[in-house]
């Protein structure tokens, strides 16, 4: 056991070294970015995984419609919402994207920590909000993977973040700062075919999505080529008490997460990267703003609603908007609802 | 009268056939269209609320032309078997379905007959009476992703349409 | 001696007929809203003429609201596709734009000039009272019927025939019933029409005359049972016994009339084609 432990660290060391002996980090390529923080991610995750050393059990209680008042004896920090739905049946795993574990949002491939209630989230169900929300990140996540391994060695991608924008708003958005080389490369309609098929490609592998909560020093470390995530885990990790900051991982890909997502890319069934927009803003850096639609295959569109989705997702879609038009909507619809009863 | 796929091969000269002939298919059906009438609600072989759900539309609308109309009263005359429905069907249904243009009725598949001959069942009613809801609220409601994204297409169908009309108009 | 009798009463009737129409001519030119004042001036109608304008408005004013949709127009009741219909009603315009079809009726006597290569002068002229309309689209047909040198003759035309040079109506009117196929049983004189007859002049504005002539039949057999409920034949004079009309009253169906789904409503489709075919005819 100690063998081990002063391996690890042994390893950690040497990597930290040579990141440290290395001042041009910058110039690293997307791939060796991406690999670098993939193995600090399954690291990290090791780690976590060696705190638990004895399987514990924990007590999961059922909550939900189907099957009333079952409980699961579970593995503390092993067993995940997944592994309780297989339980259930078929249609549990298939059809759930969250779980909703004490009243908190959980990814479904996060593991257990302690004795709960559980209940399953899908997209049919009453209000799917936070499904809709989940599936719209994990959206934008797979474009930013796309785009990060799009372009040649020679140009570099920086991942800003995908802002949070409402599924009304038609399209799912991610920033981006291309190379200064491409800043007057206007992306036509084959590129983003070409984008599409990458991420087409991408659902095809059916990858999980891991989750991790690591602490911002480690997070730090993954991200220390670029600033803003910096910026973005450091905002993180002061709105948290403990200085946790949550990242995901699909496939070797990482990215700092705003909250759960989808468990798995094969989640996704009608998939477009359609549109990318200049954003107007004081800084130097050309920030491109990446928009994509995308339909779960649960909600499957006839072609030609989707094709006239995929025409709406092309304009640019700003998060302030519909920050207010979201409180007033919501206002509105309690109204609606109250006199679509009255009328027969 | 609605014809089945399997007569639309027989060039359409297939036709359900109720009763012992015309006569007493007419009085089967106007039988039921006095239950209906009645209850409002009302369970019966397949075939049969199918056949009768037409003149029921029909009745509806002919009653929609109002009491002074002597044909209409004829018509209610005849489908009515009872006649104080007479009243209801001029007082009660044809300004309930004034505002309607058509389809007046709801006909839904219940289980099979437990009979001997294990008939298709249905029941068919007319829309806005007072009992429960037959229909359950469909789970897949108006937040899903989908509809959604619908949703806020068709909002911005409408703000490109009101965006037009004022320029159309001063020309 | 009863032909004889017959013929002598037809012709009487036929005279009454040609009088009236003589007649009218002279009454329409003049008012056509004012008809007390033109029985208390009989004496001298010279003077006391009315000025012509309000008669004209007047006649604007009937043309506007009589239209007539020849019924080959509205598709029949069926699960054809629609397109079809349309089509074929683009076609009969083309027609109906080269060539004038006049508005007529079953029971009008019309005049149908054919292109015919046996003939003398490639021409063939044939006379006849109208006893059926049938087909629709740019298939229709109407059948006319004469009796010439004592045999009956029925010619079927297509309407879009481009064989057909011209069709003249002789006397637009209407009988009691749509369909006279009945004249085949009914006394020859019914359907005999002079080959030379003279136009009965009609104006526009005018209601159809329906022709209330009840014509009497030959001894049975006839081709169908026409006093049957089923025919609904009402231009029949039946000079059969009390006990059989009684008898055929055993095949009437009183409950068709409320059987609702065989009404076929026609007035809007015809709203819609009479729109469509109006504006394409002004092009």
């Amino acid at each position: 056991m100690a063998a081990r432990w002063a391996g690890r660290w042994l390893r950690g060391g040497r990597e930290g070294c040579r990141f440290i002996s290395t001042p041009t980090v910058s110039r690293l390529t997307s791939d060796e970015v991406i690999q670098m923080r993939n193995e600090l991610f399954t690291k990290e995750k090791e780690r976590q995984l060696s705190l638990y050393p004895r399987i514990e059990k924990i007590e999961v209680k059922y909550t939900g419609k189907s099957h009333p008042g079952s409980v699961f004896v579970m593995n503390k920090a092993l067993s995940t919402p997944y592994n309780c739905a297989m339980h259930l049946s078929e249609w549990h795993c298939k059809k759930s994207v969250l779980a909703l574990v004490d009243g908190e949002v959980w990814d479904m491939y996060r593991p257990l920590t302690k004795s709960c209630e559980i209940q399953f989230l899908t997209f049919k169900d009453e209000d799917p909000e936070e499904v809709n929300k989940a599936y719209w990140r994990s959206c934008a996540m797979m474009m930013a993977c796309v785009l990060k391994r799009a372009f040649k060695d020679e140009y570099s991608v920086t991942l800003i973040k995908a802002p949070e924008v409402p599924v009304i708003s038609g399209a799912f958005c991610y920033d981006v700062i291309l190379d200064n080389r491409l800043n007057d490369w206007k992306p036509t309609n084959d590129n983003f075919s070409s984008l599409t098929r990458d991420a087409g490609k991408l659902i095809h592998k059916d990858l999980p999505f891991e989750t991790l909560h690591v602490e911002a020093k480690v997070a730090r470390e993954m991200f220390q080529h670029n600033r803003y995530k910096m910026e973005m885990i450091e905002q993180k990790a002061s709105q948290n008490t403990e200085g946790i900051v949550t990242l995901h991982r699909f496939g070797d890909f990482v990215d700092v997460s705003e909250g759960p997502h989808i468990p798995r890319t094969s989640f996704c069934f009608q998939y477009a990267i359609t549109a990318a927009h200049n954003l107007q803003t004081n800084q130097s850096d050309l920030i491109r703003r990446f928009q994509g639609v995308s339909l779960p295959i649960h909600l499957k569109a006839h072609h030609t609603v989707w094709h006239k989705l995929l025409e709406r997702s092309k304009k640019l879609v700003t998060e302030e908007k519909y920050l207010e038009a979201a409180t007033e909507h919501h206002e509105a619809k309690d109204g609606t609802e109250e006199g679509k009863t009255l009328s027969i | 009268m609605r014809l089945s796929v399997a007569s639309a091969i027989s060039h359409g000269r297939v036709h359900r056939r109720l009763g012992l002939g015309p006569r007493s298919r007419l009085d089967l059906l106007r039988n039921l269209v006095t239950a209906l009438v009645r209850h409002e609600r009302i369970e019966a072989p397949w075939a049969r609320a199918d056949e009768m759900q037409g003149y029921a539309e029909r009745l509806i609308e002919y009653a929609k032309l109002g009491d002074t109309n002597e044909r209409a009263m004829r018509m209610a005359n005849f489908w009515l078997t009872e006649k104080d429905l007479i009243h209801k069907l001029f007082k009660v249904l044809a300004p309930r379905f004034q505002p309607h243009p058509g389809s007046y009725t709801r006909l839904l598949h219940i289980p099979n007959r437990d009979g001997l001959d294990r008939a298709k069942m249905a029941v068919i009613e007319l829309k806005g009476n007072p009992f429960p809801p037959l229909i359950r609220p469909r789970r897949d409601t108006e937040k899903t992703l989908l509809n959604q994204l619908l949703k806020g297409y068709r909002e911005d169908m409408q703000q490109a349409a009101a965006l037009q009309a004022p320029e159309g108009t001063p020309v | 001696m009863a032909a004889a009798c017959g013929r002598l009463l037809l012709r009487s009737a036929a005279a009454g007929v040609l009088g009236l129409a003589a007649a009218r001519p002279a009454l329409s030119g003049r008012c056509f809203s004012c008809s007390s004042y033109r029985i208390s001036s009989d004496g001298e109608p010279a003077k006391f003429q009315p000025p012509p304008k309000p008669v004209i408005i007047d006649k604007q004013k009937q043309k506007g609201e009589r239209r007539f949709l020849s019924p080959e127009f509205i598709p029949p009741r069926g699960r054809t596709d629609p397109l079809k219909f349309y089509i074929e009603r683009k076609d009969m315009i083309q027609r109906r734009k080269v060539f004038n079809i006049p508005e007529f009726y079953v029971g009008s006597v019309l005049a149908v000039t054919t292109a015919d290569p046996c003939a003398n002068d490639k021409v063939n002229r044939f006379v006849g009272i109208c006893i059926q309309r049938g087909g629709k689209g740019l298939g229709a047909t109407f059948v006319l019927r004469n009796v010439i040198e004592d045999q009956g003759v029925e010619i079927c035309y297509e309407l879009y025939n481009p064989r057909i040079q011209a069709i003249e109506v002789l006397k637009l009117e209407k009988r009691l019933d749509d369909n006279l196929m009945y004249l085949r049983d009914a006394l020859p004189e019914y359907s005999t029409f002079d080959v030379n007859m003279k136009p009965v002049s009609h104006l526009d504005h005018e209601e159809i005359p329906v022709n209330k002539l009840q014509v009497r039949m030959k001894p049975k057999p006839w081709s169908k049972r026409w006093e049957r409920p089923k025919y609904n034949i009402k231009g029949i004079k039946f000079e059969l016994p009390e006990k059989k009309m009684k008898a055929a009253q055993k095949w009437s169906q009183p409950w068709l009339e409320f059987d609702m789904l065989r009404e076929y409503d026609t007035s809007k489709i015809e709203e819609k084609i009479w729109k469509e075919v109006s504006e394409e005819l002004k092009k």
